[in-house]
């Protein structure tokens, strides 16, 4: 009889690190009283050449997991100089589990004017659709205009008896889950799970084995922790994984991460040997190579889809009977962003290990090259490019939020386009550019490896 | 028909020259490509594997290009070679299921073999904690296992205890008697060699003397017992024996190719194949 113990540890050990992560939710997120900071998207707009001075809009929309007396306000700003103005502000709050709908609307002259607060009415999941637009109240000299429009989120959270139930039973779900994997890893004991390109991927997979679990657990810690802690840059508990790649404390750890996978993958084994007991069976090179990268994109990937999962799972049931196109729409966007991230990142490993498949100066140029473009401000200012403004750029919810402007407003103006869409558009292009690059380097040269 | 072939073949890495002009045409059976250190036997075999790709010349094994049917070919050509290093991280378990997997070979057939080489005992246990006898045993059970046309073992005895060797040639026995090609590669011979049908001896990485099975009938002996030593000697002067030696208990008959040997008398025949390693090494 077959034991398929093995497999199991690393599926225990990622449910139990959520089950680590629930008392953390409670304290960060649902801690008596705890506010968060004012934070939001800002827009300055300066009129080119060649347009006409009419309407601009600043958009902001975002989900929140709120309870019962969870206040929400949204404070906006609008300056502009050279020019008599008037500025709309609406707001559209949306129980995006029960459909119930608030709206809010008036015009200011003032900069600076009283906002709305919402008060949550009862536990939920809510969308935000902040709209301020800027209208000029008379003509004046082309280019001569700045419009300065900012909009901040803040609130407090309030205290939730029944909080603590709800993690209760996250846990009890969990216990469950592990216990149903081990019973179903008995009725399947038998079963070969190295069959075809998926046992393929699995063998992958394994190299990993547990030392890089670690990193990834911790990386899962670091990364909800983040997104779930109210702050400047994540102004509330956010349903939508975007603005994970903001923070330069997710960016880098991450970097590492994925350095050390591709460099496992395609540098450690192809030094040490560990390749040959696979070279020698009837699995084609392309396989073998497309499985090392899927397992490289497993790794890297499932921890951020994990933790994102995560914060939806008090209430999955309600979002899947409510609202389940919603949690497609957004891992649409995500997968995305993050599987072009992800090329990016790989790049600079794989280039080096098809030159030079040694396991150290893989790990040591394919972290440092991104690290610099990260973090070092002379080789950012000497090469002109920032990686980590860049990606935090492409990772503006700008770009879903620009989907979502309403069909009334008529055809989008150029304007609104290069500044909403540019910046992602340029991350995926060059990213999928750079990645496909650095693919075909490491396949060719893995296809013309000799077993020596 | 000639199961592995060899063309006028070349290996080259860098400035050394591994294989040089070899050319080698194997049929059925079992045959020995011995020869010392650096000789080029690894790398003879790893192109027949189509690990290798021949700098020049052609090589082909079942009728197949090895380098660009390699896929093909090693679903028929089981391999082990002594450099391989199993990944650490795994069980031998994991790894027997991984290549039964690979190769669709039956799980009945892997335990078969698996307990003939008294690996089950340990096999849950991650390769890390293997000592090198017990992952050589894993990676020769690897290759044991189902039912391939050709095997070709790369020094499979090196690291093994007297009673694993014995196992190994049995399966192998059973192997040739089932059809299967076997192609051992090594510098320590055992008594299955002497059962082989050619021998290539390679040396700096040419074929330095080529034993077909013609030959190797020639320089057989012929092993008595006692009583049976002076029958051997009457029968020696049949049409055919050239010249009768006795050595000790041993009669060495000096024959013709086409006498069959065994007919001479009760006794039995026995190649020394590392005696004529040995002298083809020094001719």
């Amino acid at each position: 009889m077959l034991r398929v113990g093995a497999p199991l540890v690393p599926a225990i050990v990622l449910l139990l690190s959520i089950a680590h992560l629930a008392p953390l939710y409670y304290k960060t997120y649902l801690d008596e009283g705890s506010g968060f900071e004012p934070g939001g998207p800002h827009g300055m707009f300066r009129i080119p050449e060649g347009l006409p001075l009419r309407e601009f809009k600043q958009v902001h929309s975002q989900y929140m997991l709120l309870a019962s007396g969870d206040r929400v306000s949204f404070d906006a700003v609008v300056a502009a100089t050279n020019v008599r103005y008037v500025w709309f502000m609406e707001l559209e709050v949306l129980d995006v589990i029960r459909g119930e709908r608030w709206n809010f609307s008036r015009e200011y002259y003032a900069p600076r004017a009283p906002t709305p607060e919402f008060i949550a009415p009862r536990d939920g999941l809510y969308k935000f659709l902040v709209r301020v637009t800027f209208k000029p109240l008379e003509d004046v000299a082309r280019g001569n205009v700045t419009v300065d429009i900012a909009i901040a989120v803040s609130g407090k959270l309030s205290t939730r008896s029944d909080v603590r139930d709800r993690i209760l039973m996250e846990l009890l779900a969990v216990i469950l889950v592990v216990l149903a994997l081990v019973l179903l890893s008995r009725r399947f004991s038998t079963y070969n799970p190295y069959k075809g390109f998926p046992g393929l991927v699995l063998w992958e997979v394994k190299s990993f084995y547990l030392w890089l679990l670690a990193p990834i657990v911790a990386f899962m810690y670091t990364l909800f922790s983040l997104n779930t802690k109210p702050s400047a840059g994540s102004p509330s508990v956010m349903l939508s994984p975007v603005f994970v790649t903001n923070s330069i404390e997710i960016l880098v750890p991450y970097t590492i991460l994925v350095v050390t996978a591709v460099a496992v993958v395609f540098s450690y084994k192809v030094e040490g040997g560990y390749d040959k007991p696979v070279d020698i069976l009837p699995r084609s090179r392309i396989s073998v190579f497309t499985a090392k990268l899927t397992s490289v994109l497993l790794v890297t990937y499932v921890p951020l889809i994990v933790c994102a999962l995560n914060i939806y799972i008090v209430w999955l049931d309600e979002i899947l009977l409510g609202a389940p196109l919603m949690l497609v729409e957004m891992l649409g966007y995500y997968t995305i962003f993050t599987l072009t991230l992800l090329g990016v990142l790989i790049a600079t490993p794989m280039i080096v290990g098809s030159l030079m498949p040694r396991f150290v100066p893989v790990m040591l140029i394919g972290i440092m090259v991104p690290l610099l473009l990260i973090i070092d401000n002379p080789v950012k200012a000497s090469l002109g490019f920032d990686l980590g403004q860049a990606v935090a750029l492409a990772d503006n919810p700008l770009i879903y939020h620009y989907r979502e402007l309403p069909v009334s407003r008529g055809a989008p103006q150029a304007m609104e386009i290069v500044d909403v869409s540019k910046p992602y558009t340029w991350f995926i292009t060059r990213g999928l550019l750079v990645a496909l690059v650095a693919l075909s380097l490491s396949l060719i040269s893995h296809l013309r490896r000799e077993y020596t | 028909m000639n199961v592995l072939e060899a063309e006028g073949v070349w290996k080259i890495f860098g400035a050394t020259v591994a294989l040089a002009n070899v050319s080698l045409d194997l049929g059925r059976g079992l045959h020995v490509i011995a020869g010392p250190n650096g000789s080029g036997k690894t790398t003879l075999l790893k192109l027949w594997s189509g690990l290798l790709k021949p700098s020049r010349g052609r090589v082909r094994v079942l009728n197949l290009d090895p380098w660009f049917q390699k896929t093909t070919l090693l679903r028929r050509v089981h391999v082990v070679f002594e450099d391989i290093q199993l990944p650490w991280w795994v069980s031998g378990l994991d790894y027997m299921r991984f290549v039964a997997a690979s190769r669709g070979v039956k799980w009945g057939d892997v335990l078969e073999v698996a307990e003939a080489l008294e690996i089950t005992g340990y096999w849950a246990r991650l390769i890390r904690g293997y000592s090198s006898g017990m992952r050589k045993r894993i990676l020769l059970a690897q290759a044991l296992i189902g039912e391939p046309e050709v095997l070709l073992l790369d020094e499979p005895y090196t690291l093994l205890d007297v009673k694993a060797i014995s196992t190994i040639h049995e399966i192998i026995r059973g192997k040739l008697k089932g059809g299967t090609t076997v192609v051992i590669a090594t510098h320590i011979l055992t008594s299955l060699e002497d059962e082989a049908n050619t021998l290539t001896v390679l040396r700096n990485g040419s074929v330095q003397k080529h034993y077909r099975e013609d030959d190797m009938k020639l320089r057989a002996e012929i092993v008595c017992d006692e009583g049976e030593i002076a029958r051997s000697i009457a029968k020696s002067s049949l049409d055919g024996v050239l010249k009768a030696i006795v050595r000790g208990k041993r009669v060495l008959l000096e024959a013709e190719a086409s006498i069959p040997v065994e007919e001479v008398s009760n006794c039995k025949t026995r190649l020394s194949v590392k005696e004529l390693y040995e002298e083809a090494l020094h001719s």
